[in-house]
């Protein structure tokens, strides 16, 4: 029987061919790559096709932060807070990943991330900032607007 | 957020909207949900998906705000009824397009009443029909005017999907004790009970051999005589409103408890019967108001486990005393956290300190004086703490009255709270304090 603090590596692959080696115990931290694990089907390189090399090394490091038991609470904080301070491009690719690999804590709060960019704003402040084509014509846009006249108000 | 440095947040393609379903419905489920009704006009994609926000929260605090603020004006009463009808009719707006088959949470937040209950029934249908898992009826002190019954119907047709039931929370409605024990008897997996304000709620027994209830609320009804808890899960007890008997019957793992209202009165007498009940007992809040001479008759139960303690005092007298606390700090051993809610009436007293008689807490590290004026009944009180209480290390002096923290009046600087800093700065300095004490 293994002891529960197993040495195992697990090896991933990134969509851009980048290769990265992270202890069980990191790895396991994505919901996804732990049944993977569980399943005896990480004994190979896992490969991670929708995942490029540069958002895969910020997950990983996500993950190795919150295994580590020398970090103090308050510089997990300062670490998760600083870590969501991202270009647009960033914040789209991790939102993907973290909801693919299904690493929980990272997934809230990209998703809070996302929430607060629109919480407070007016639908074409939204429309601009993540640049959204608005496929209505004015008519319906403001059957729309009708429709939903408690939203509006 | 507005201080830090912001990286451009503008997208240059449109790849949110590329994101899977239920991605952008969590997202969503972290706005309000107007915010999230005003999605739908952003494009076609974005169109439906607020319809499957599984989380309901009518909240009308705005709206309630606003009306506060008009109370008493011209027109007042026709602005509250278009206030209620605009409320509901946005319930019975959204409940119409809503599209997941089960939901987290329905939460109502308005003043809502009797008149109103056709269209209340049919929320709380939908609502169960939708196996939801957190319910919340909070309506307002005002609606007691009129108070909506809670439908008894589900006795005798069944709760639809009773499994999916963790938290009932009632407020100013009437709810009577048979139809709660019929949901804590039928919903196995009922976590969380909150009761305010309801008139009709005479008798009620908390109990059943599945029972997996943690915390319980029985709050301001009036009218309650009888109430029994047999809870083998239940954490935490929240209990204001009249005198009843002792409601312990078994509770082996209640950590948390709060009394407040006429109920405390009584208790004290039956302290020994109560604390027995009570092994593991770690917080407790009590409300003392109408209690003190008679405290220093009594012996209490040792609290071996009682390590927060909230007392609320109130005081008309200016010649009272703190010190008949004693008592019952003596059967709180380990106690490391003690807060003081002082309301103190009437003008000042003149009477000497009373020398501090010895006891030694030896695990009180952190007391708090809320509502300190800086007369002889705190002052004295404080030079009793920091001479008896070895390992202190925190002594907080806020001079606010308690109701205030907490509310929006808190900035707010009354006449003596400015005097009462300094007469705790003082102290301080005589009492040799210096880093431990905080002046709020």
């Amino acid at each position: 029987m293994s002891s529960s603090k197993s040495n195992k590596i697990v090896k991933l692959e990134s969509s851009d061919n980048k290769t990265f080696e992270v202890e069980e115990a990191v790895a396991v931290q994505s919901e996804t790559l732990k049944n993977m694990v569980d399943d005896g089907c990480a004994n190979d390189t896992i490969p991670l096709p929708n995942v490029n090399g540069k958002i895969l090394e910020m997950v990983l490091g996500w993950c190795k932060k919150h295994v580590d038991e020398t970090v103090t609470g308050d510089e997990l904080n300062k670490y998760e807070a600083d870590f969501l301070d991202l270009d647009q491009a960033d914040l789209y690719g991790l939102l993907m990943a973290a909801n693919f690999l299904n690493v929980k804590g990272l997934l809230d709060r990209v998703l809070q991330r996302v929430a607060d960019m629109i919480k407070g704003k007016k639908p074409e402040e939204i429309r601009r900032i993540f640049n959204i084509k608005n496929d209505f014509t004015p008519e319906e846009e403001e059957e729309i607007r009708l429709e939903n006249a408690w939203a509006f108000d | 957020m507005g201080n830090r440095k912001q990286k451009r947040t503008r997208f240059v393609e449109d790849r949110i909207s590329g994101m899977p379903d239920d991605v952008l419905v969590s997202i969503l489920s972290l706005i309000t949900m107007k915010e999230a009704g005003r999605t739908s006009v952003l494009s076609r994609r974005w169109q439906k998906l607020w319809t499957f926000v599984p989380n309901l929260n009518f909240d009308g605090q705005e709206s309630l705000y606003y009306l506060e603020d008009h109370i008493g004006a011209r027109g007042f009463r026709r602005l509250h009824r278009i206030a209620r009808t605009n409320y509901v009719k946005w319930v019975n707006r959204v409940l119409e397009l809503h599209r997941t088959p089960a939901i987290d949470q329905f939460r109502v937040f308005f003043d809502l009443t009797e008149d109103y209950r056709r269209d209340i029934d049919n929320w709380i249908n939908f609502a169960m029909e939708k196996r939801v898992q957190r319910l919340e009826l909070s309506f307002d002190y005002c609606s007691l005017i009129n108070p909506y019954p809670f439908p008894s119907l589900y006795q005798t047709r069944g709760i639809p999907s009773p499994n999916s039931l963790r938290a009932l929370i009632l407020k100013f409605l009437n709810v009577s004790g048979e139809v709660l024990e019929y949901f804590i008897c039928n919903c196995p997996f009922l976590e969380r009970l909150w009761v305010e304000g309801s008139v009709t709620l005479v008798n009620l027994k908390v109990a059943g051999p599945l029972l997996r209830l943690k915390h319980l609320a029985i709050s301001q009804c009036l009218k309650l005589e009888n109430l029994e808890i047999s809870a083998k899960n239940l954490v935490s007890f929240v209990y204001f409103g009249p005198r009843i008997t002792m409601p312990f019957k078994y509770v082996p793992n209640l950590v948390e408890m709060s009394l407040e209202g006429n109920y405390f009165e009584y208790s004290i007498y039956k302290f020994c019967e109560f604390s027995s009940y009570l092994p593991r007992l770690e917080m407790l809040v009590l409300d003392l108001s109408k209690v003190e001479k008679k405290m220093k008759l009594l012996e209490f139960h040792t609290l071996s486990n009682l390590k927060q303690l909230e007392l609320i005092a109130t005081e008309k007298s200016g010649n009272a005393s703190l010190l008949w606390l004693t008592s019952l700090l003596k059967a709180a051993p380990v106690l490391c956290r003690l807060t003081l809610k002082l309301h103190m009436y009437g003008s000042p007293g003149r009477r000497k300190v009373q020398k501090s008689p010895k006891c030694l807490h030896h695990c009180l590290k952190q007391v708090e004086m809320v509502g300190f004026v800086g007369r002889t009944i705190d002052v004295e009180y404080v030079k009793y703490l920091v001479k008896n209480a070895v390992e202190l290390e925190k002594v907080i002096i806020d001079p606010r009255c308690p109701l205030m923290v907490g509310s929006p009046l808190v900035y707010e600087e009354i006449e003596g709270m400015q005097a009462a800093r300094e007469c705790a700065k003082m102290l301080g300095r005589e009492l040799s304090l210096v880093d431990k004490l905080i002046v709020l």
